[in-house]
C-alpha cells in the first residue's frame, strides 16, 4: 500500500494481439491518447473563433506559440523554422503529459523509461537523417573537423562519437528521472504524514508533511514545464547542429 | 556483510554525488545572479540559459537518485 513505486506500474487495460505483436492498450497508452485528445480539444476550441482581437483562450495559445517560436529562433536560427511544428507538438505532449501525471490517481507516462528514451531516439534519428539530407556525407566531417593535429584525431573522434551516442540516453533519462524523483518524493513525504497520524500522541504533527507536500506540488508543476522546455531546447540544438552547413 | 545491510549502505553511498551537484548549482546560480546584477537588461536571455543549465546539473543528482532507488527497490 505504501510502496512509493506502485503508481508507476503499467497495467494492461485492453489486451490486443496482432500477429506476433503485443499492441495492448495499457494505462500508459491510454494516458498518451488522453493527452493528445486534450491538446486537440483545447486547440480546437481555442482557435474556433480566431480573429484579430483574440479571445481569452486564443491568448493562451498564442503565448505558447510565441514561447516555442522564440526558443526555436534563438537555438536554431532562421533556417530552423521548419522545426517549429515538431518542437511545438513535442513541448505540448511532454508538458501536458507531465501535468496530467500530477493529478491524484493519475498515471504519468513520462515516468516510463521506454517512452522518454523512445522520444529521445526519434529526435536522434531525425537529427542524423536531417544531417545527411542537408550536408550529404559531409555531415560525418562533424566528428573530425579540419585543422586538428594528426595525433589528436583518434582521441577526438572517439570522444565525439561517445558524446554523440550518449545524447538520446541523457535526454531520455533526464526527463524520466525528474518525473520519477518528484513523484517518489511526494509519496514518501505523504507516507510520513500517514505514519505520524497512526501514532496517536504525535498525530498533530502530520500537518507539517502535508503542508510541505503542497509546496512540493507547486515545485513539481514548475519542474514539469521546465523539463518539457529543456527537452525542446536540447532537441532543437541537436537538430540545428546537424542542419548547419560546415564552413570550409 | 549482510546483503540487505550492504544494499542500504550502497543506497546511501550513491547519493554522495549530491555533494558535487550542490557545489555546481551554487556556483551556477551565484554567477547567474552576478551576471544579472551586472547587466539587468540581459535578464531574459540569461534566465533561459540559466534554467537550461540548472536542469542539466540537476539531472546528475537525479541519476544518483535513480541508482539509489535501483539499489533499494530493484536489486
Amino acid at each position: 500500500m505504501l510502496d512509493p513505486m506502485a503508481s508507476f506500474e503499467v497495467k494492461n487495460l485492453i489486451p490486443i494481439h496482432f500477429l506476433t505483436f503485443d499492441l495492448s492498450i495499457t494505462n500508459s497508452a491510454a494516458y498518451m491518447m488522453l493527452t493528445v485528445v486534450m491538446i486537440l480539444v483545447f486547440f480546437g476550441i481555442g482557435t474556433r473563433n480566431a480573429g484579430m482581437i483574440p479571445t481569452k483562450m486564443q491568448c493562451v495559445i498564442e503565448r505558447m506559440f510565441f514561447f516555442i517560436g522564440d526558443i526555436v529562433k534563438t537555438n536554431a536560427g532562421d533556417h530552423g523554422a521548419k522545426l517549429f511544428p515538431y518542437m511545438f507538438s513535442l513541448f505540448l505532449f511532454i508538458g501536458i503529459g507531465n501535468i496530467i501525471g500530477l493529478l491524484p490517481f493519475a498515471f504519468s507516462f513520462t515516468s516510463q523509461l521506454i517512452v522518454t528514451i523512445g522520444m529521445a531516439c526519434i529526435v536522434f534519428v531525425i537529427s542524423i537523417i536531417i544531417g545527411i539530407y542537408c550536408n550529404g556525407l559531409h555531415y560525418f566531417r562533424h566528428f573530425c573537423p579540419k585543422g586538428l593535429p594528426s595525433y589528436i584525431i583518434p582521441f577526438f573522434v572517439v570522444v565525439e562519437l561517445i558524446s554523440f551516442i550518449f545524447r538520446p540516453i541523457s535526454l531520455g533519462i533526464r526527463l524520466f528521472a525528474n518525473i520519477v524523483a518528484g513523484h517518489v518524493m511526494i509519496k514518501i513525504i505523504a507516507g510520513f504524514a500517514v505514519s505520524f497520524v497512526s501514532t496517536v500522541t504525535w498525530s498533530g504533527i502530520a500537518i507539517v508533511p502535508v503542508a510541505f507536500n503542497v509546496l512540493l506540488n507547486v515545485f513539481k508543476l514548475a519542474v514539469c514545464i521546465l523539463q518539457a522546455y529543456v527537452f525542446v531546447v536540447l532537441s532543437c540544438m541537436y537538430l540545428a547542429e546537424s542542419m548547419a552547413h560546415e564552413e570550409d | 556483510m549482510d546483503p540487505v545491510a550492504a544494499k542500504f549502505i550502497g543506497g546511501g553511498i550513491a547519493v554522495i554525488a549530491l555533494f558535487g551537484v550542490g557545489i555546481g548549482l551554487g556556483k551556477m546560480f551565484s554567477s547567474l545572479i552576478e551576471a544579472i546584477s551586472r547587466n539587468p537588461s540581459a535578464k531574459k536571455d540569461l534566465m533561459s540559459t540559466g534554467f537550461t543549465c540548472f536542469a542539466m546539473v540537476e539531472s546528475v543528482a537525479l541519476l544518483a537518485f535513480i541508482v539509489a532507488m535501483c539499489l533499494l527497490f530493484v536489486v
